[in-house]
């Protein structure tokens, strides 16, 4: 016997309502604004090339000495840590006291296709950590590294140590081969020469692609099926769509940054060996002295714990701390969860290294 | 049958577009009383329209909207006895069969990954690179390959003859491409037989996860659990093929021998458009590669550069000392100067060589120690001896 037992009735019943919901948010979404995105007030303060260091501007009272630099992956938009305004790691770590700087890394274009990996982290992230310390006539800075960013974060502090005081790494791989991260297994046989070769920089519609493969069914069905029950829900549909606007909207990735990335993070696994060559200079993660809070997500399916977690140990820190957070690799930015629990933490664990 | 049988079936199809009509008003038409359910997706979206904002939501909730609702249908359908092979009645639903059917319905495509909207990879199943493919070799039929006979049909003949005389490369371009073309479709075949076989897997472990359901009480009640379980059966069967050395081998082979057809295609569109005088992409390459070493050269030399600092500390003493020099009464050194700028007057031509040594052999007396501002210092000597000269 098998164990479904839906009547005729109720198969119809569930029809006309799964209908009748589609149908009252087809209104919904006929009368939606446009979607928004980015809630805290912010001003450029620097500029080069396709990149734009910014300064969230705060109404809060500054009670940090050290500011907070984000840097984001070169794979979609920083605009996630200030989704809206009840989703906001930025404005969250304001309310806090903290001066918080973001760099935007823009949408690269065919004219940026030979950036290298040094020359956005010695470069573009250095150049901007030199702007921030400047303006607070500091040597160092506490620096945030997001994801790709948080991989850079510890090429950069490796290689530059005096001029990070505090390093924050969040959702970031360090071992890329672990056995359950889909992505690098993907990626180990792959002719990455003749990939860049040939397509010069990276598509984003085809990064967009590869990540949505990672979980066909629930990414590209399920999702839209359960987006029936909220359809009737303005507030919540606008939610959604920021997202879908934020998932969807990637720059296109520099070739020549791509192809080492690949080749020497997921393909060698260097950075945890201690390979990785910038401009002709190791870095060598041993190096780093200075705090570093490590945060990962328990359910992540891009960066799985397992490829974070081993940063412990693999530095030459005294002073490390790591926070699992129960959620995904999107959920650490915008759930309500993410929100009660991470700027908390990253506020309260800076201030104590103040 | 009986003639009650189908007045059942009628009236389940009249109630439920009944319904459906009844939401805009009687707006929608029934176009027949056994039209599909799926079929009111249709016309829903007709009467919404799209927006910019939300059509590609609309064209993706669509697509899955009528998977569901056609798992819907059937189920009904099965109830009434329709025969539809899905069992229903005191058993209960198989789902095998369920799936199967839905998948028929479909059209054999995987009904979760198949509506895309205006995903580029919309046309590609379960190929992710197959939105590469479209329109980028007029010669060749892609159409062709899914037909019987497949690649012997659709291959031009060149592939089997040897390339010689005047258009012998030419021609091995081309054959180069044709046999990449083929390596991508067997690639390709690989790699969709290997997601299909994971989607069956999928199925039966479903039939593993309904298994553990059939005690009293733990049935599922709503097409809407038994579709969240598919999804998560799906996903787990997924992620062990996605994560096995086959899939690796086959993932890799996709993308490369892609990336290889791609190759091949660019040659042949460089040379092409290099013919017609226009420029191509390794001539804007080298451009870019050269503009991207000229920024970086550029930035090294500002922004905290330690070797900038020490070379106008550098200068900034070169000038001290070149000013030390150019006083009158400074030391000895001026005298010759002036002697050398006296010579000069004299005899232009030869006094001008004379003092330039001369002046230069002096002014290196001072700075030996410092090699780079020697030079620097005694060029600028010489020119200045000159000048005055």
């Amino acid at each position: 016997m098998m164990p479904i037992k839906i009547s005729p009735e109720k198969a119809l019943q569930e029809a006309v309502k799964f209908t009748q919901k589609l149908s009252a948010g087809m209104q919904t979404l006929d009368k939606l604004d446009d979607v928004h995105y980015g809630c805290t007030e912010k001003e450029a303060i620097y500029s080069e090339d396709k990149l734009v260091l910014y300064r969230f501007k705060s109404e809060h009272k500054i009670t940090c000495k050290t500011p907070l630099l984000i840097s984001y992956a070169l794979v979609n938009r920083p605009y996630m840590v200030d989704l809206q305004a009840d989703r906001s790691i930025v404005r969250n770590l304001q309310a806090m006291g903290h001066e918080v700087y973001l760099i935007d890394w823009g949408y690269p274009d065919r004219s940026d296709r030979f950036l290298t990996l040094d020359d956005y982290i010695n470069g573009y992230i250095g150049r901007c950590v030199d702007v921030v310390a400047a303006r607070h006539k500091l040597k160092a800075i506490n620096l945030l590294g997001i994801c790709q960013g948080g991989a850079f974060s510890l090429c950069y502090t490796a290689l530059n140590p005096e001029k990070i005081k505090n390093l924050i790494t969040m959702v970031t791989p360090v071992d890329f081969q672990t056995p359950d991260n889909m992505l690098s297994h993907w990626t180990r046989k792959l002719d990455l020469d003749l990939f860049i070769d040939t397509l010069g920089n990276v598509p984003a519609d085809l990064m967009n692609y590869c990540y949505l493969s990672l979980k066909p069914y629930r990414l590209n069905s399920q999702k839209y099926v359960g987006l029936v029950d909220i359809l009737d829900n303005k507030a919540e549909l606008e939610n959604f769509l920021r997202m879908e606007k934020w998932i969807f909207d990637s720059p296109d990735q520099a070739g020549e940054a791509f192809r080492q990335f690949i080749k020497d993070f997921y393909q060698g696994n260097k950075l945890m060996k201690n390979e990785v060559v910038l401009n002709g200079r190791r870095v060598d993660l041993k190096t780093i002295k200075q705090p570093i809070l490590n945060i990962f997500a328990e359910q992540d399916h891009l960066v799985p714990p397992s490829a974070s977690m081993p940063l412990k140990g693999l530095t030459g820190t005294k002073d490390y701390t790591q926070l699992a957070f129960k959620g995904g690799h999107i959920g650490i930015y915008v759930s309500g969860r993410a929100q009660r629990e991470v700027p908390p933490a990253i506020s309260k664990w800076l201030k104590e290294r103040d | 049958m009986s003639s009650d049988f189908f007045d059942s079936i009628k009236g389940g199809a009249e109630q439920y577009w009944k319904s459906f009509s009844d939401l805009a008003s009687g707006t929608f038409s029934n176009p027949s009383s056994t039209a599909s359910w799926s079929e009111s997706l249709e016309q829903m979206s007709k009467l919404y329209g799209k927006s910019d904002q939300n059509e590609a939501l609309m064209d993706q909730m669509m697509g899955q909207g009528k998977a569901f609702l056609g798992m819907l249908e059937n189920v009904y359908k099965a109830g009434q006895g329709m025969g539809t092979g899905i069992g229903a009645g005191a058993g209960g639903i198989d789902f095998s069969a369920l799936a199967k059917k839905t998948l028929e319905d479909m059209g054999q495509q995987n009904p979760f990954t198949a509506g895309f909207g205006s995903n580029p990879f919309a046309q590609s199943g379960a190929n992710p690179f197959a939105f590469m493919q479209q329109g980028q070799t007029p010669a060749f039929d892609w159409s062709k390959l899914t037909q019987p006979g497949g690649f012997s049909t659709a291959m031009p003949q060149l592939m089997d003859f040897p390339s010689f005389g005047l258009n012998r490369e030419s021609q091995e371009r081309k054959v180069e491409m044709f046999k990449g073309i083929k390596a991508h479709f067997e690639a390709n075949k690989s790699y969709n037989a290997l997601t299909l076989k994971s989607m069956q897997n999928g199925i039966e472990r479903m039939q593993s996860k309904l298994a553990e359901r059939s005690e009293p009480g733990r049935e599922l009640d709503s097409m809407k659990a038994v579709y969240d379980l598919w999804i998560d059966s799906l996903e787990e069967s997924f992620a062990e093929t996605a994560l096995s050395p086959e899939f690796q081998d086959a993932y890799a082979d996709l993308v490369n021998t892609k990336m290889r057809v791609q190759a091949s295609i660019q040659k042949q569109v460089a040379l092409t458009t290099g013919e017609l005088g226009m420029p191509t992409r390794g001539e804007m390459d080298s451009v870019h590669k050269k503009l991207a070493e000229m920024r970086r050269d550029a930035r090294s030399g500002s922004g905290g550069n330690h070797e900038l600092d020490a070379i106008k500390e550098e200068l900034a003493a070169l000038k001290r000392e070149v000013a030390q020099l150019k006083k009158p009464n400074a030391s000895a050194n001026s005298g010759l100067l002036a002697a050398a700028r006296q010579s000069v007057q004299s005899a232009p031509s030869k006094a001008a060589k004379t003092a330039q040594k001369s002046a230069a052999k002096t002014v290196n007396a001072p700075v030996k120690s410092n090699s780079k501002s020697a030079k620097t210092a005694s060029k600028s000597a010489s020119k200045s001896a000159v000048k005055s000269a």
